[in-house]
C-alpha cells in the first residue's frame, strides 16, 4: 500500500503507477471501440468470471425470489431462497419448450408456474408437477430448471454462468476478501436505485468512476467542492491498493466543505446537525468508518473509496454508508447502468428529506457522466488515436484495463487473476 | 377546473395549495420530471412559496410517524420533498436542467427511498 499525504504529495508526480507494478507508457484504445474485442470479453470474462449481482437482502425469507438480468450475456436469471434459507440462481427457462418462466423483477414463491402449459417449479428448481405427466416420456428427477453457480459473500450474490465454473468465488475474490471482509454494510436493505442506458463503452464507463482527475470539469456545480480543494486542486488519489484482479482506490475530500448559506432548500436538510443521527445510528457509522479498508489513510480529507469489484461492479463506500455501480456492456459502445445507493430508513421527515436532496443531487451527478461517456466514446470512434495518456491519480484506470487485457488473453481463470 | 369545498392540504398551508397537482407526486421520479417540465419562473416560484412555510411545515409533519399519515399530511410532505427537486434548479443549476443535457434522457430513479420513494 501506498499513499499520498501532506501537501507536498500533490505536487510532485506520484508513485502509485510504478508501486502497483505498472508500466507508465500509454495504453492503447482498441479495447474501448473494438467489436471483435467485445465478443472476447463477452465469452473470456464475463461467461468465466464470477459476477455480482444481487444483495442477500433483495431475498429476505424463503420463497422470495428476484429476476436478475445478465444484460451482457441476453440471459435473465431466477434467483431464490428455498424453505433452507439457501440462495440458489436458476435459468429463466422452463424445461418442457423452453418458456420463460417469470416476467415479473421480484416477488415471492413456493412453486413457480410456465404460464405456457403450467409446469410448476419448486424453490430449488425442482420439478412438482406437469399437467398430463402420464403422457410423457420423461424422467420427472431430471427436468428441473438449469443451474447457475450462486454464492453469497458477506451478503453479495454472485452467479457464475459457465457451465463448470473454474474456481470457486472464494478463490476468486480472496485478496479481496482479505482486504475488505467484516465491513458492516449499514441500510443493506434499502437502496435507492437509479439507472441509465449510456451510449459508450463500459470501460470508459467504468474508467470514469476510478479517478476523481474528471471531478472539477465535469461536476462542477454538483460535486466537484466536495473532491478538491487548494491542497489538492485536481483531485488526486489518496491511495491505490491492488488486490489480484480487483483493486481499490481511495479519493480525496474536501473537510472545510460547509453547506452553502444562500442554499436554503440544504440549509433545511442539514439544519441543527447531530440530532438527525439517533445514537444508535452513529454507533454504527463509527464502526464502520473504523474498518481498516474504509479510508485506508485514514485521512480527514477522505470522501470516498472505490472497490472494483472484476468486472464490473464497484462497491464504493464513503462517510455515510455504501453504493454499489453495476456496469452491464450491451455491445462494444452501449452499457446498462445501475447504481444502488444503500440508505438507513429514515426515522423522521427531516431524515426523509435529506434522502430526497440527496437522490435529486446523484441523478444530476449521473446525468453529467452520461453526457460526458457518450462524447468520450464518440471521440474513441474518431480513430485518429491509436493510444490514450494516463497520469499517475489515474492508476485505477490503468489497473483495471491491463487486468481486461489479460482476461483475455488468459487460457484459465487461474490464470487471469494471478 | 371545480375546486374541492376540503382543501387537500393541513389547514394553514392554503398557499401552497396550487402547487399539489404539479407537485405532489408519489414518487422521486415523478418530482424529478415535475422539476424538469417546468420554467426556471415556475420553479422558482414553488420553491419561494414551499420555504416560505417550510420550518412550520416541517414540524407539522413530525407529528406524524412516517408510515402513518392522514392523507393532507402525506400531500404536505411530497411538496416538501418535491423542494429538494426545485433546489437542483436554483441553487445548482440556475436553470431547470443540467447545462448541455438532453431531455428527455434515460436517467431514471427507479426506486426512491421510503415512503414516497
Ligand atoms: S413451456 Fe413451460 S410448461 Fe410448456
Ligand atoms: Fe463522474
Amino acid at each position: 500500500m501506498n499513499s499520498n499525504t501532506g501537501e507536498a504529495a500533490f505536487q510532485s508526480r506520484g508513485t502509485f503507477t510504478e508501486d502497483a507494478g505498472l508500466s507508465t507508457s500509454p495504453i492503447p484504445l482498441e479495447p474501448y471501440y473494438s467489436e471483435a474485442f467485445f465478443e472476447q470479453e463477452k465469452e473470456k470474462i464475463f461467461r468465466r468470471a464470477w459476477l455480482l449481482v444481487a444483495r442477500e437482502e433483495e431475498l429476505p425469507e424463503p420463497g422470495c425470489f428476484v429476476l436478475k438480468a445478465i444484460h451482457t450475456l441476453d440471459t435473465s436469471i431466477i434467483i431464490t431462497r428455498n424453505p433452507k434459507g439457501k440462495v440458489q440462481g436458476f435459468y429463466n427457462t422452463c424445461s418442457h419448450r423452453g418458456s420463460q418462466i417469470v416476467t415479473e423483477s421480484e416477488g415471492r414463491r413456493r412453486l413457480f408456474v410456465c404460464p405456457y402449459h403450467k409446469w410448476s417449479y419448486d424453490t430449488d428448481g425442482d420439478l412438482k408437477s406437469a399437467p398430463d405427466e402420464q403422457n410423457f416420456f420423461f424422467n420427472k428427477k431430471d427436468c428441473g430448471l438449469t443451474r447457475v453457480a450462486t454464492e453469497v459473500w458477506e451478503g453479495f450474490v454472485f452467479v457464475n454462468m459457465a457451465e463448470q465454473p473454474e474456481i470457486s468465488l472464494d478463490e476468486y475474490i480472496a485478496p479481496l476478501k482479505e482486504y475488505i471482509s467484516g465491513v458492516n454494510y449499514l441500510g443493506a436493505s434499502s437502496p435507492i436505485v437509479v439507472e441509465a442506458d449510456l451510449e459508450a463503452n463500459w470501460k470508459v464507463v467504468v474508467d470514469a468512476f476510478l479517478e476523481s482527475y474528471h471531478i472539477p470539469s465535469i461536476h462542477p456545480k454538483t460535486i466537484a467542492e466536495t473532491f478538491s480543494n487548494q491542497i489538492n486542486p485536481h483531485a488526486r488519489l489518496l491511495n491505490s491498493t491492488p488486490l489480484g484482479t480487483h483493486q481499490q482506490v481511495s479519493m480525496f475530500g474536501n473537510s472545510g466543505l460547509k453547506p452553502n448559506p444562500n442554499n436554503r432548500a440544504e440549509q433545511l436538510a442539514a439544519g441543527d446537525t447531530g440530532s438527525v443521527i439517533s445514537a444508535a445510528a452513529l454507533k454504527d457509522t463509527e464502526a464502520f468508518l473504523a474498518h481498516p479498508a474504509i479510508n485506508p489513510t485514514k485521512s480527514a480529507d477522505w470522501s470516498m473509496d472505490v472497490n472494483q469489484v472484476f468486472p464490473h461492479v464497484q462497491i464504493d463506500w464513503g462517510p455515510g454508508g455504501f453504493w454499489v455501480h453495476h456496469f452491464w456492456p450491451l455491445s462494444a459502445s452501449r452499457t446498462k447502468y445501475e447504481v444502488r445507493f444503500y440508505v438507513t430508513e429514515a426515522q423522521d421527515f427531516k431524515q426523509r428529506f435529506q434522502q430526497e436532496m440527496y437522490v435529486a443531487r446523484v441523478a444530476e451527478v449521473v446525468l453529467e457522466d452520461l453526457v460526458n461517456v457518450k462524447r468520450t466514446q464518440r471521440g474513441i470512434k474518431n480513430g485518429g488515436k491509436k493510444h490514450i495518456q494516463l497520469q499517475d491519480s489515474e492508476v485505477g484506470i490503468r489497473y483495471s484495463t491491463s487486468r481486461i487485457i489479460k482476461w483475455v488473453n488468459s487460457d484459465t481463470v487461474r490464470e487471469a487473476i494471478k | 377546473m371545480s375546486k374541492n369545498l376540503q382543501s387537500v392540504l393541513p389547514h394553514g398551508f392554503a398557499s401552497l395549495e396550487r402547487f399539489v397537482d404539479k407537485w405532489a407526486k408519489d414518487t422521486s421520479q415523478a418530482r424529478m420530471e415535475a422539476r424538469c417540465t417546468s420554467t426556471q419562473e415556475q420553479i422558482i416560484e414553488f420553491y419561494e412559496a414551499v420555504l416560505a412555510v417550510s420550518d412550520v411545515a416541517m414540524a407539522e409533519i413530525a407529528k406524524h410517524p412516517l408510515t402513518e399519515m392522514p392523507e393532507q399530511i402525506q400531500k404536505l410532505a411530497k411538496l416538501i420533498l418535491a423542494l429538494a427537486h426545485a433546489s437542483i434548479a436554483v441553487e445548482v443549476h440556475g436553470q431547470p436542467r443540467a447545462i448541455g443535457a438532453p431531455f428527455p434522457n434515460s436517467v431514471r430513479v427507479s426506486k426512491g427511498a421510503a415512503p414516497f420513494g
